[in-house]
């Protein structure tokens, strides 16, 4: 017997509930805070939440035979999972980004950034593709880094050019 | 000072013409990419618009949502793939006239028919929204947080999905903006000892992340687009004739948009398809419909147009959006420091006048750049979406970290983007969650106030007739919806019950 999708995601939430309810418990008290407290609003918050996720549980097991009829065949659930592992795959490579931009600094990151998401969404490596993405770097890079001014990591670069310097 | 002088020196004193020419030119680009809706392209634009002008910043967003609707047409029109889905009801026949060779004319009449509807809503909106500055002095702190209820009900109840959905949405959105230093007492709430989280979650962040970052996940499973040709695609205006010929469909197309506009949670998506059937209806030649009616397009692109404009009078009279693209707006508008209502009209007219103003540019300049940015919008169409999902992607972390140029907002983002992949899965609905959001701070700090001017009794919500009103509205919709939803379980487990039942004999 499957647990309902709902059931599980309301699961979840009472959890986050309790775990909010536990953050609010922790806030200081103030003499400042006035009647309510600065932990008033999160405390109420955290019960609706509870009760909410209730609510979601009771409703998914109430229907869960419309859930059942409802099935998605073998072939939609692995269509779905290819779905689920290419979006992951997306957001592997915004977070390899997020690691490298300190090291590597902007202008190759976003090189990267660009010819890795380019490449995983279906372009094949190519003089094309390297094109887009070294233009693309150096377009953001004067749009941010020279004309609008923003202090965008620059990674080892001028650390390596100082001792290669010294 | 008059409205009309206030607005009069936002068009000469201020960027606020090029702020509105330069958010067409966006809107129309971005809608014009299939997945890249109004709210997506406004999210995208909302961390450059961070050192703005409040005026600037307004006008610029709120004229891409304007020309985000028309963009939108071009794919629907060329390639069947509707660029935003208020554009949906425009595919069906805009694309059975390109097949025909019209394709020029369906672009031309969405094009006027979405600046006459876009004009006709402005009118409406400072008709509309005027008079309610009028009630602004009736807004007491007991009032404004009921009113931050009312929306948040609202919005929920109205939302995609279920109610039960759309609360969780909410109190999720709420308990967001819970992060960060306490507004009334200074004290630290769930910051885990981490100095970025002192000021709170920017609601910029999580926006960004669950609209754009999302898309481009949910893209990344997708196959590309359909692309067009350039051929047969030459902008072709339509004459005097043909506009009184369409003067049925546009009326319709505009008077939907005004109805559905002013709903919040109703949006151009059901105004656009509502305006198609009703166009459909009162036509002299509905069996034209489907197979490339001039009619059938000026509708649904009159009503969109239309809702563009009037969906704001109940973001700006009561901070309510009707929809995400209002709800990025409404976050602008908080992002300046201008708290939305009733008060706004009083505390920055100029504001409010210099937005009418520049959406009055945006929606005639639309006529001139929509006709200029076709061909651009067509090359951009046609280029391969790997690599406009990966510049997409590049431009959202530059631009991102130029907001607070910390690393910590990019995790956020991407933090974000996951949660609202999540969301899109789970059918949990965008809107409650960011309108919890951004409203949290009002929220909790008119509801704080309140109890510190009754000395901590609740009573003081029941006391203020104005806090009564919006709270008895706000149960009304709770528990309306909530029957309704119950009403459709039952019928929804008796269906399931037959079909299990003819499963088995």
């Amino acid at each position: 017997v499957s647990i309902p999708r709902d059931t599980i995601v309301g699961i979840c939430l009472l959890l986050l509930a309790g775990l909010y309810w536990w953050g609010a418990e922790r806030i200081p008290e103030s003499p400042l805070s006035g009647g309510v407290g600065a932990d008033g609003l999160p405390k109420t918050l955290a019960y609706a939440l509870a009760v909410l996720a209730l609510v979601l549980i009771v409703r998914s097991l109430a229907l869960r035979k419309e859930a059942a009829v409802n099935r998605p065949s073998p072939a939609e659930a692995a269509e779905t999972r290819h779905q689920h592992v290419r979006a992951l795959g997306m957001l592997a490579i915004g977070i390899g980004y997020i690691v490298l931009l300190p090291f590597l600094g902007y202008f190759l990151s976003v090189i990267l950034l660009v010819g890795a998401a380019a490449w995983y969404n279906g372009k094949s490596l190519s003089p094309t593709l390297a094109a887009v993405a070294v233009g693309t770097g150096i377009f953001f890079y004067f749009l941010f880094v020279r004309f609008l001014d923003i202090g965008l990591p620059a990674g080892f670069w001028p650390s390596l050019a100082a001792g290669l310097g010294a | 000072m008059t409205g009309f002088a206030y607005a009069w020196d936002a068009l000469t004193g201020t960027p606020a013409v090029f702020a509105a020419m330069a958010g067409v030119t966006w809107g129309i680009l971005g809608g014009a990419l299939p997945g890249i809706s109004p709210s997506i392209a406004m999210a995208l634009l909302l961390p450059f618009t961070y050192d703005m002008e409040p005026i600037t910043a307004i006008v610029l967003l709120a004229s891409t949502y304007v020309g985000a609707e028309y963009g939108g047409s071009i794919p629907a029109i060329l390639i069947r793939t509707p660029g935003t889905n208020a554009a949906a009801a425009t595919a069906i026949d805009g694309y059975e006239m390109h097949r025909q060779g019209r394709g020029g004319e369906a672009l031309g009449l969405s094009l006027v028919a979405g600046v006459i509807g876009g004009l006709v809503g402005l009118i409406f909106l400072v008709l509309l929204t005027e008079p309610l500055s009028r009630v602004a002095l009736l807004f007491t702190p007991p009032a404004y947080f009921a009113l931050g209820i009312l929306g948040l009900s609202v919005i929920a109840s109205l939302s995609s999905g279920s109610l039960v959905k759309g609360l969780i949405s909410g109190v999720i959105g709420l308990m967001i903006a819970t992060v960060g230093t306490d507004p009334v007492s200074g004290v630290g709430r769930f910051t885990f000892g981490r100095p970025e989280l002192l000021g709170g979650i920017e609601f910029i962040l999580v926006m960004v992340g669950v609209f754009a970052v999302s898309e481009l996940l949910v893209q990344a499973g997708l196959p590309d687009w359909q692309k067009t040709t350039q051929a047969q695609t030459r902008l072709k205006l339509p004459n005097w004739a043909m506009l009184m010929r369409l003067r049925r469909s546009l009326s319709i197309g505009s008077f939907i948009g005004i109805f559905e506009g002013c709903m919040p949670g109703a949006g151009g998506s059901i105004a656009s398809f509502m305006s198609y059937n009703e166009a459909r209806r009162w036509s002299k030649t509905p069996e034209e419909f489907g197979r490339g009616s001039p009619e059938a397009i000026a509708a649904p692109e009159a009503s969109n147009n239309t809702v563009a404009c009037t969906a704001l009078v109940p973001t700006l009279s009561f901070g309510i959006p009707g929809s995400n693209s209002t709800a990025i707006l409404l976050g602008g508008l908080i992002l300046h420091g201008l708290e939305p209502g009733p008060l706004l009209f009083v505390k920055h007219p100029d504001v409010v006048y210099g937005l009418f103003a520049g959406l009055f540019v945006a929606n005639f300049s639309q006529l001139i750049i929509g006709a200029l940015l076709l061909t651009p919008a067509i090359w951009l169409v046609n280029r391969p979406k790997p690599f406009l999902m990966a510049v997409i992607y590049a431009l959202i972390f530059s631009g991102i970290y130029s907001v607070d140029e910390t690393m910590f907002d990019l995790v956020v983002v991407i933090v974000a983007g996951l949660a609202g992949y999540g969301m899109r899965l789970l059918n949990f609905p965008f809107l409650p969650l960011v309108l919890g959001l951004v409203l949290g701070y009002l929220v909790e700090a008119n509801y704080r106030r309140s109890l510190l001017l009754s000395s901590g009794d609740h009573a003081i919500f029941l006391q203020d007739p104005v806090s009564l009103g919006l709270l008895i509205t706000a149960a009304l919709f709770v528990v309306g919806s909530g029957i309704r939803e119950v009403r459709d379980s039952r019928r929804r487990i008796r269906a399931a019950q037959a079909a299990a039942k003819e499963a088995s004999s």
